[in-house]
């Protein structure tokens, strides 16, 4: 495993969000909220569109630290995220990290999903032991 | 019933899930990682929770207007792929305040060798 250090920013990982993947998340998860998948009623709710699920940005970022960690980011770590923006269809969307701090083989980061102009639609923690 | 109904300390769910393959494959084909699955045999961090909270939405529904508000996942012990876990949800917050609502959601996994893997805290808000 490569060696970190305080300030280390993790190669970005992007992804455009589609109805067909939040469609194929809510089969696979079975949560079938309306406000994912439906249009018609969508289009009624505050956000007049669906929505990707949280959950489904929270396997994007996991998926993210799988790539940079491999197996020690399944072994023990944790995940903490706020879901600050809605994530809507095409949008692009990029997740981003940089190590805060090193303690006792366990790696901080401090991680986000930037949208394409650039706010921040998740934005948290992890950790993972190494 | 309406997930906004449920009262404090309520167990939502106290069962087995089998975590599927075929339900893995779908899921990491969703985020575009489907490739990610052959490089492991543990399963993805999020994967046992989203599943524990497809089955608590077909039991309560969720009103409206339901934002996600946070999620949180400690894990310590490995869940392998097309394994099964044990899932206890219960309501640990239903709070009214200024006409929102929130509703907290602690989860516990135990892996196929009753080991507790996963904790975690969901925050929802019905506005």
């Amino acid at each position: 495993m490569k060696k970190y250090t305080q300030g280390y920013i993790l190669k970005p990982h992007s992804m455009i969000i589609t109805q067909n993947d939040v469609t194929m998340y809510s089969e696979a998860s079975g949560d079938k909220n309306p406000i994912h998948i439906n249009q018609n009623f969508a289009s009624k709710s505050m956000f007049k569109q669906t929505i990707a699920h949280g959950m489904m940005i929270g396997a994007f970022l996991s998926e993210f630290l799988f790539n940079e960690f491999g197996e020690a980011w399944l072994e023990e770590g944790s995940i903490d995220i706020k879901f600050k923006l809605p994530i809507f269809m095409n949008e692009n969307i990029t997740a981003t990290s940089i190590v805060s701090n090193i303690e006792n083989n366990m790696i901080k980061l401090n991680i986000a999903v930037i949208k394409k102009d650039g706010t921040e639609a998740v934005k948290g923690y992890a950790t993972v032991k190494i | 019933m309406k997930l906004s109904e449920v009262k404090i300390n309520t167990i939502l769910i106290d069962d087995e899930i089998i975590l599927s393959s075929d339900l893995l494959h779908l899921y990491m084909k969703s985020v575009k990682s489907e490739g990610n699955i052959n490089k492991t045999k543990h399963t993805p961090i999020f994967f046992p929770t989203a599943l524990i909270f497809g089955e608590i939405f077909k039991k309560y529904s969720l009103p409206d207007g339901t934002i996600h508000l946070s999620q949180k996942i400690e894990f310590s012990d490995p869940i392998q792929q097309n394994s099964k876990i044990h899932a206890f949800a219960e309501i640990t917050k239903n709070l009214v305040r200024s006409g929102n609502q929130l509703i907290s959601i602690n989860i516990k996994i135990y892996n196929s060798q009753k080991s507790l893997s996963h904790k975690s805290q969901c925050n929802l808000l019905i506005s």
